[in-house]
This record gives structure tokens, C-alpha cells and sequence, in this order.
């Protein structure tokens, strides 16, 4: 954990509270026809507070090709 | 790879030092001259520079990054961030995995292989991220569930086409340009996870996430050389509008995908 205070009051205001909480997270889910699934409130709470859960890897293209447009 | 006798440069150091708005061309230049003998690519240069300069990736502004600095200092964000990349990058390597067996000239087919086993590999990664940053965090049965992302390609194997994925087709300039572009906004994701999981992970932890981060970054660079490579070779075959065209379309297109996920337009 950083010990000096970040220079964004929004940022560093998070990060004292993160602190306050002792660091605590937990995570529950499951694989579901192989997909994850994430408990719904873990994320319902998570959309209220940070609604872009995105900055996702891409590393393969990114527009699906339509059979027969080769 | 740096050149025989030259001293190593610090990419990641270069780019993070570099303002928001010059990473896409700079993390380009880096991964070019990480090879050994550096790459020229001229052609591919110029087009990146000039898609650049016209549609400017929302992904290299101080925006973007601030939303990733905001949303991350929450942990259950950012562990939930590292599963979901996890995901991505195990489907992704499925989709190369896919492309690599449709591909019909040898070189090509063992770059985009290797390619698709790194990713398969990354995916592991992520929830090696995932552990060192928040030990005990993820319900310890959900975990074991969470090692089948990865699909598990090694070079042992030989390429098939996978079940569901879109990519069954020879690849063209035109996937790599879009490869190449993605693996950038990738590359840039790195710095902004590795500010993220030293404000979360336990000290004792630290070097090994920094590891394993570290990987993951040389991995897309070498990721953004080849495909560049690959597309300098092929620059010809760009089609109406040449490679400055096709790489400005494709840049435009995945700046639209990128907005589309935030649900708004990001710019500085």
C-alpha cells in the first residue's frame, strides 16, 4: 500500500478508506456453461460505486468475420 | 530483443515517463525496436502515425487513464477486472488458436500460434495476478473453477478451429492491423494495472505480481512486432486507400468499440 498521499483527493480519499477497511475483499462466483459468473450483488454493488468495470485484453481481432466474405 | 552489445532499453519505463497522448506511437516504436536486428517498417510507421493523428485512440488520454486510477482503488474492482482479462485473454487465444490453423503459409501459422499459446499462458496470469494481489479474496471453489479460462495450448499441439469462434478464415493485413492495434491498447492497460495492484498487493507479494507483470508487457510488445511485421509485408495487399487507409479505419473502428464499452466518448 502507498504510504504517501495520492495527489487525486477522489483517489486518495478511496485509498484511506480501503485502508480503513482493513484491505478485505471477497469474491464469489461460479463457471457457468463456461462462462464466469459473478455473485449478482457483488456486482450490482460494484456497478453503483464503479460503473466501468471494462479495460479488457485484446490480443486477437476484434471484427468477427462473416462466413463467405473471405 | 535489444541489439547484440547495446544496452537494454526500459520500455516500460519510456512509456510510462510518455504524456497519455504519445503511447500509442511510442509503445509502436518500442515494440519495433525490441527485436533483434530492430525493425524499420517504414510503411507501417507512417500509417500508424498518421491514423494516430486523425483518430485519436481515446485509450491514450489522461481521461482513460483516470477512470482505470479511479475505479482501481477499489479491490474488488480491480480483482473482478483481473478475472474478467483472465476470461478475454483465454477466449482470445482461442480465436488465434482458430486463425492459426486456417492459416496457409508456415511462418505465418507458427507466429500466430505462438501468439495464441502466450495468451493462453496470459490468461493463466492474470489470476496468478489475481492471487498474489488479494490472497484468500476469491471463494476457494469459484478459484478452482477459474483455471479453465485458460485453454492450455502448448507449441506441442497442433492448431484447430475452435468451437464458436468467428475466426475461422486465412488471415489477412487486415486482422493483423487489427491485432496490432488491440495489442497496443493491451500493452497500455499494463501501466495503469501495475499503479493499480502496487496500491493493493501485500509487499511480501510485490515482486513476484511485478514479475509476472513484467512478462505480460514484453509479451505484447513482441505481440505489436510481429503483427507489424507481418503487416509491413503485406502492406501492398491493403486494398483501396493502402495501408494508411486500412489502418485508419481500423483504428477509428476499435476507438468506436473502446467508447462503446465506457458508453461515452473519452477524450481529454
Amino acid at each position: 500500500m502507498s504510504s504517501h498521499k495520492h495527489p487525486d483527493p477522489v483517489v486518495a480519499d478511496a485509498i484511506t478508506k480501503l485502508e480503513d477497511e482493513g484491505r478485505k475483499v471477497q469474491i464469489i462466483g461460479q463457471i457457468k456453461n463456461g462462462k464466469i459468473e459473478i455473485d449478482p450483488s457483488d456486482l450490482a454493488d460494484l456497478a453503483a460505486k464503479h460503473p466501468n468495470l471494462v479495460f479488457l485484453a485484446m490480443n486477437s481481432p476484434f471484427d468477427p468475420v462473416v462466413p463467405g466474405s473471405d | 530483443m535489444a541489439a547484440a552489445g547495446s544496452p537494454r532499453i526500459d520500455a516500460y519505463a519510456v512509456l510510462s515517463d510518455a504524456p497519455p497522448t504519445d503511447r500509442v506511437a511510442i509503445a509502436a516504436e518500442l515494440a519495433l525496436s525490441d527485436r533483434d536486428p530492430p525493425l524499420d517498417c517504414p510503411a507501417y510507421r507512417a500509417a500508424l502515425r498518421k491514423a494516430v493523428s486523425e483518430e485519436p485512440p481515446p485509450f491514450s488520454t489522461e481521461a482513460y487513464a483516470k477512470i482505470y486510477r479511479d475505479s482501481s482503488v477499489s479491490g474488488k474492482w480491480l480483482a473482478i477486472s483481473l478475472i474478467s482479462n483472465a476470461q478475454r485473454e483465454g477466449q482470445g487465444a482461442g480465436d488465434l488458436w482458430t486463425l492459426a490453423a486456417c492459416a496457409d503459409n508456415e511462418a505465418e501459422r507458427q507466429l500466430i500460434k505462438r501468439h495464441a499459446v502466450d495468451e493462453s499462458r496470459h490468461a493463466r496470469l492474470y489470476l496468478a495476478l489475481l492471487d498474489l494481489a488479494f490472497p484468500d479474496a476469491v471463494d476457494p471453489a469459484f478459484r478452482k473453477e477459474l483455471d479453465v479460462v485458460s485453454p492450455g495450448f502448448t507449441m506441442a499441439q497442433e492448431p484447430s478451429v475452435v468451437v464458436g469462434s468467428p475466426y475461422a478464415t486465412r488471415p489477412t493485413i487486415d486482422l493483423y492491423v487489427q491485432m496490432n492495434i488491440a495489442e497496443i491498447r493491451t500493452t497500455i492497460h499494463h501501466l495503469l494495472q501495475r499503479a493499480a495492484l502496487a496500491l493493493h498487493c501485500p509487499a511480501a507479494n510485490l515482486p513476484r505480481a511485478t514479475k509476472v507483470l513484467d512478462s505480460l508487457f514484453r509479451d505484447e510488445l513482441s505481440h505489436v512486432s510481429y503483427t507489424a511485421e507481418l503487416i509491413e509485408t503485406k502492406a501492398t495487399a491493403a486494398g483501396p486507400g493502402g495501408l494508411d487507409g486500412l489502418y485508419r479505419r481500423r483504428l477509428a473502428d476499435f476507438n468506436r468499440i473502446t467508447n462503446d464499452e465506457f458508453g461515452m466518448t473519452i477524450h481529454d
